[in-house]
């Protein structure tokens, strides 16, 4: 659906966004992970042509900005952070779209159908004024503004913020939804990487405005103090790990290190020269249904390390949170992402 | 003091009763800034909204020029027009001077700058999100006009209701441009200030009470569509 190339967008002097090559394929739900400030709304702005690239080329269905018919753009629906509704009953925040299109016809089961898919009853809320609703209803009523659309493209911006824990299964389910039976291409971009490990087909990450060649990944930014040949990143008074000074890390960039990469167990490894050790606690165990694999995040210090293990793995360790775990990594697996990309 | 205690009560006997006079001189005004109102909108508003929208050169001239006449002295305005209409002017041959036509065109002046001032900056203060919201959903350009003037509505309304409040309450241009003649272009304001030169208080308190009450109904719809738009004027 798109292909992105060389793009690139400066604020001032400063690149927000760098992408060397990017595709995002028809059917898939393609997963934006990356701490804020990294570049993921621009990109998605980029993409619904709401705002231009400085350079590098964007094409939907082979369309560039300025080639774009409105008939193909309007596939493209973008859910925004911090949604706006549109200062009318909600009723006419769901016709909006669907009368700037003229298609009018099934205009009442439609809105009905996607106000039920992001969980709100259509008696209830279609005659609610936009002051009415709370935040969590008023980003609801955005989400199905666009489904009402039964969009090509979909494009979502941190689209959980404002929802309580019971509103985000109801979304997920709003997402497939339309993925599977409209077959809506969907971009998704979140800082919540458990949640987009269970919707998304594929993840990137975005780090300071470059892609990330790893699907997940775990970010460690902070001082690196040097000593002798070696830089070393203090976890805490005790535990650190270190790189040769060779390798130029950004304190702001930090590194990354694929969950994949990461060893756990329950007794302290015997450490090589060539591998970091450290011991932490299991915060969160969540059990990737797709990929049958289990997620571990695990507190070191003042951060956390995401690791992921095959599910037979925890049936044999039986994995709990609070529990004393050790950790253990090869340096290689250390990437420094201002190298990659 | 007397004087007040009595005027008052004679001000009360006069709106009560309806007085010819008292009655004719709010026609006229509520005719003329109305009407003023009218044109001005129809005028300043798709102007306000090119020039708060749109970028193009010389548009940061146009809008500090705009801001300037917004307290342009209504007397100057006056002068203008009279200098324009009066006999001896490019356009004496219309008879406009001393007519309710004239006021009409010296308030429309008046009321012009502050429609088209305010208006830009309701449209150019709108929300990014909105634009960016009112864009996702792919519109025309025509759309886009449509929609952005219909979400900015309270804010816009709230525009024309703060204009009409300055031209209702203007006395320059009605005097200079109307003339103060009775039945016909005696207006709120050269009533009072003419009847209080004469000494007759009542009708002058009678008229300024109207005044005072029209400009609390403004206030009252203005703070409403104040806190509507979230926005101030």
């Amino acid at each position: 659906m798109y292909e992105l190339n060389r793009l690139r967008t400066l604020y001032g002097e400063k690149p927000v966004l760098d992408i060397a090559s990017l595709n995002v394929e028809e059917g898939e739900i393609l997963g934006l992970v990356g701490s804020n400030g990294s570049g993921k709304s621009t990109l998605l702005r980029h993409l619904a042509f709401l705002e231009a690239a400085q350079s590098g080329t964007l094409r939907y269905r082979g369309f560039d900005a300025h080639t774009i018919p409105l008939h193909v753009k309007r596939e493209i629906g973008i859910l925004l952070p911090e949604p706006y509704l549109l200062k009318r009953t909600v009723r006419e925040n769901l016709l909006f779209g669907l009368k700037i299109r003229g298609t009018l016809e099934e205009a009442q089961s439609r809105m009905n159908e996607a106000l039920e898919l992001v969980g709100l009853l259509p008696k209830k809320f279609l005659h609610r004024a936009w002051h009415e609703l709370s935040s969590g209803e008023t980003q609801r009523v955005a989400l199905a503004s666009r489904l009402v659309l039964r969009p090509q493209m979909l494009l979502l911006d941190e689209p959980t913020n404002s929802l309580d824990y019971s509103g985000v299964p109801q979304f997920t389910d709003a997402i497939l939804h339309a993925n599977r039976e409209w077959g809506t291409t969907i971009v998704i971009a979140s800082h919540d990487l458990l949640w987009l490990s269970e919707i998304a087909t594929r993840k990137v990450g975005l780090h300071f405005g470059r892609l990330m060649d790893f699907s997940t990944t775990n970010l460690i930014v902070g001082k690196w103090r040097e000593s002798g040949d070696e830089r070393f990143f203090d976890f805490d008074e005790t535990q650190s790990m270190s790189l040769p000074k060779s390798y130029r890390i950004g304190e702001k960039r930090g590194v990354a290190i694929n969950p994949r990469d990461i060893s756990i167990a329950i007794e302290p490894f015997t450490c090589k020269d060539d591998t970091v050790c450290l011991k932490g606690v299991i915060r969160d165990v969540l059990h990737v249904t797709k990929t049958n694999e289990i997620s571990l995040k695990i507190i070191i210090g003042n951060h956390v390390l995401e690791c992921v293990e095959s599910f037979k793995y925890f049936e044999r360790y039986h994995f709990y949170p609070s529990q004393n775990v050790y950790v253990s990594f090869a340096k290689s697996a250390i990437k420094v992402p201002s190298k990659e990309a | 003091m007397n004087f007040i205690v009595s005027g008052l009560k004679e001000a009360f006997g006069l709106l009560i009763h309806l007085d010819p006079e008292t009655i004719s001189a709010i026609e006229v005004t509520l005719k003329s800034s109305s009407l003023s109102i009218i044109f001005s909108i129809v005028i300043g508003l798709p102007l306000g909204f090119c020039l708060g929208f749109f970028h193009f050169p010389g548009r940061k001239f146009l809008k500090l020029l705009s801001d300037t006449l917004l307290a342009i002295p209504t007397v100057v305005v006056g002068l203008i027009v009279y200098a324009f209409i009066s006999n001896r002017g490019p356009f004496g041959s219309y008879e406009l001077l001393y007519t309710l036509s004239g006021i009409v065109i010296g308030q429309t002046l008046l009321a012009l700058p502050i429609i088209i001032s305010l208006s830009a900056t309701a449209v150019e203060g709108m929300e990014k999100k909105l634009y960016l919201t009112l864009a996702s959903f792919g519109l025309t350009p025509l759309q886009m006009i449509q929609s952005v003037v219909w979400e900015l509505r309270h804010a816009l309304i709230a525009v024309g209701v703060a204009a009409y409040g300055r031209v209702i309450a203007e006395v320059g241009i009605a005097m200079m441009i109307g003339g103060n003649i009775k039945w016909f272009t005696r207006t709120i304001t050269t009533a009072i200030s003419l009847e209080t030169n004469k000494g007759e208080f009542a009708m002058g308190i009678a008229l300024g009470l109207v005044l005072i009450s029209i400009a609390f109904l403004l206030n009252f719809i203005l703070f409403f569509l104040k806190k509507r738009a979230r926005i101030i004027v």
